[in-house]
């Protein structure tokens, strides 16, 4: 028996659960994706998809994070593939405001105020995914899996309720 | 290891249904109230014991258990199993709702053969190797529905395939010698419907 306590220690223990969190600022795309364990998903691959076709994809780092310029009009979806079974979607919608184009005018010298708005919502997006990230670090798999036996006692114990009224 | 959502083909997908569909209402009709519990007391089994993974190289297999489901359940099997993995793949996003039916199947099968494993050679051969035997088999029969499953879909998994195969011998092993270890446990409480 102490053969099998041994393989049923917490050590043993990976979560299954892949999320990921996204956000798309100023055509800079951050995607930092972790298991359930809080372990990044180291360089797992990921693709954009925009109407149901793959418009980038590209790779995570050691810390399960990809932070780079791309080209992609939103609304589109990130798909991470962490591999065995792990996978996870994110949907990033369309921006409210356009990005202007041409951003300097060579008659103004200060910078104008929807450029200073951008910036600001972009580093706020990028706080509010890593702060997104955390909290969703800390909501445990053991919660899920609870959720996941009530579930089984539910459905079993209404099937049970049922077929024994039946019978009767 | 499960099958992930958008894997298979369509052919797969249909294949896969039409076989467990009548599986699954032959279950549930023939399912008296009295084995609901049962059948309940497994799915949960393998709904928690799936999270346990086994680290092989860089990456790593789940524990099971259908060995011990199959006997347990027998055709009842696929009615736990069902419930566990479609759970799983909203909860946990483990698997998925379009895999799983080919999931189910896999998983399934290889807890029957567990099942009939056992019923054919529990009089014939030393309970030590008969329980081996039923944790053992039932994996590499799973891993061989799941290959199966990825070949037919596309061409390209056939390393995913060769890699889910090879991935699960080691899984088999241990989950033939914590078998052992179970019989023994069950055999000393002499668990009431097993007759071991």
């Amino acid at each position: 028996m102490k053969f099998l306590i041994l393989f049923l220690l917490p050590i043993f223990i990976y979560a299954h659960s892949l999320s990921v969190t996204s956000s798309y600022e100023s055509e800079e795309l951050f995607i930092e994706s972790f298991y359930g364990n809080g372990n990044p998903c180291k360089g797992c691959s990921f693709g954009v998809k925009k109407e149901n076709q793959e418009v980038f994809k590209g790779t995570l780092d050691n810390e399960g994070v990809f932070e780079q310029v791309v080209k992609i009009k939103a609304p589109f979806t990130v798909h991470i593939d962490g591999g065995m079974g792990h996978w996870a979607d994110v949907e990033i919608e369309g921006n409210e405001i356009e990005i202007e184009s041409n951003t300097t005018n060579s008659t103004m010298q200060s910078i104008d105020e929807t450029k200073i708005r951008q910036i600001i919502r972009s580093e706020l997006n990028k706080q509010n995914s890593k702060i997104e990230s955390l909290i969703e670090k800390n909501k445990s798999i053991t919660e899920k899996m609870l959720i996941g036996l009530g579930y089984i006692l539910g459905i079993f114990g209404l099937w049970q309720l049922f077929s024994r009224k039946k019978e009767k | 290891m499960h099958i992930s959502e958008g894997v298979l083909s369509a052919g797969v997908i249909a294949t896969s249904s039409i076989v467990l569909a009548p599986l699954i209402i032959n279950s549930i009709r023939k399912l008296h109230s009295d084995d609901v519990s049962k059948v309940a007391l497994l799915s949960a089994l393998f709904f928690v014991i799936s999270t346990i993974h086994l680290p092989i190289g860089v990456t790593s297999v789940h524990f099971m258990m259908l060995g011990v489901i199959g006997i347990m359940l027998g055709w009842h099997s696929f009615t736990a199993l069902l419930i566990a993995l479609l759970l799983q793949a909203m909860l946990i996003g483990f698997g998925g709702i379009s895999s799983l039916s080919a999931n189910t199947l896999n998983t399934g099968i290889g807890a029957l053969t567990g099942f009939y494993l056992f019923k054919l050679l529990k009089d014939k051969l030393p309970t030590v190797v008969v329980s081996f035997l039923v944790g053992f088999v039932p994996i590499l029969v799973a891993s061989v529905g799941i290959a199966v499953a990825l070949l037919f879909s596309s061409d390209d998994f056939v390393i995913v395939a060769q890699t889910a195969l090879i991935a699960h011998l080691p899984l088999a092993l241990v989950e033939g010698i914590m078998m052992v270890f179970l019989f023994k446990t069950l055999q000393k409480y002499q668990i009431k419907g097993l007759k071991l």
